[in-house]
């Protein structure tokens, strides 16, 4: 404990030591101006614009050695912490929450669209059009996963940087688990399908891997407004 | 024998210092949700995290965790 109260002895003494030297160059600043003018009175060749140059000088001191000096000053931490923009990071992880919460619902009608290719597909009615749009839905469970799961844009250093933290990848974990647990509910559903009839099991899979996204995306968003709450 | 029982002590030592989540959360570089949840026994943090919030704290570690029986 001693060794606690002396670091805090320490970093007062140099705070007020700092607070002393922000306070000497704003002095210094102040007393360029009555230089500035007894300057410009001389009269001698360039005086004017030195003395102008040297008073414009004085006062950016001054300003600095304030900016300087207010870190320095009892509350100076606190007023510094206060004015911070804070929660930058908090609010960039509730919008991923909340993408992955509401995109399931972006998501529906091409899913929708997905099944409904899939079925024709399966059951040799299928035309060029249907070729394309049974991908859309694997296409946007992907999507959603690769979000939840932070695999999206990996090159973006900064934004993974404030996206992931230690609380962030365990809710990843948690919603992960969570889609996995549907999914293997689904897969046995599916596979009820398919022992009924085969082309309703491959139709039922955009649906599956729907549910399975959504369960994480909704997971995820759970875990996040819970921990943002008191 | 019984498993010891994590107790954390981080919203008392916080607020005795006057400090609110986010100014912690500020000063230790983490989320406030960090801060939330590890006050409210949702989240247990790593050494790191732990270390990292008794140092914006200016305290030990055990001031903000400790095992009970």
């Amino acid at each position: 404990m001693s060794d606690e109260l002396e670091k805090a002895k320490a970093n007062e003494r140099q705070r007020v030591q700092r607070l002393w030297m922000a306070a000497g160059l704003g002095g210094l600043g102040v007393a360029t101006l009555p230089c500035s003018i007894l300057l410009w009175e001389t009269g001698w060749p360039l005086a004017e614009p030195l003395a102008l140059v040297l008073a414009f000088a004085g006062v950016g001191v001054v300003v600095a050695s304030f900016a300087w000096g207010g870190r320095y000053m009892p509350n100076g931490d606190t007023v510094r912490v206060e004015n911070a923009r804070g929660g930058y990071r908090d609010s960039l992880q509730s919008k991923r929450a909340y993408w992955g919460a509401y995109a399931p619902l972006m998501y529906l009608f091409p899913t929708w669209k997905s099944m409904e290719s899939a079925w024709m597909i399966t059951a040799g009615r299928a035309e060029w059009l249907h070729w394309i749009m049974v991908g859309l839905g694997p296409l946007c469970a992907v999507t959603a996963l690769l979000v939840v799961a932070g695999l999206d844009n990996p090159g973006d250093k900064k934004m993974k940087r404030l996206l992931e933290d230690e609380l962030t990848l365990s809710f990843r974990r948690d919603a992960l688990n969570a889609a996995l647990g549907v999914a293997m509910i689904g897969l046995l559903v599916v596979f009820g399908l398919g022992l009924w009839r085969a082309e309703a099991a491959v139709a039922a899979l955009p649906g599956l891997m729907f549910v399975t996204a959504s369960a994480a995306g909704l997971r995820y968003w759970q875990l996040d407004r819970r921990a943002s709450g008191g | 024998m019984a498993e010891p029982r994590l107790v954390i002590h981080l919203k008392a030592v916080r607020t005795a210092a006057g400090l609110t989540q986010q100014e912690l959360a500020d000063r230790a570089r983490l989320s406030r949700k960090t801060v939330n949840t590890v006050e409210n026994g949702v989240f247990t943090p790593s050494v790191i995290v732990a270390l990292t919030l008794a140092r914006a704290l200016d305290v030990p570690l055990d001031a903000l965790f400790t095992l009970e029986d």
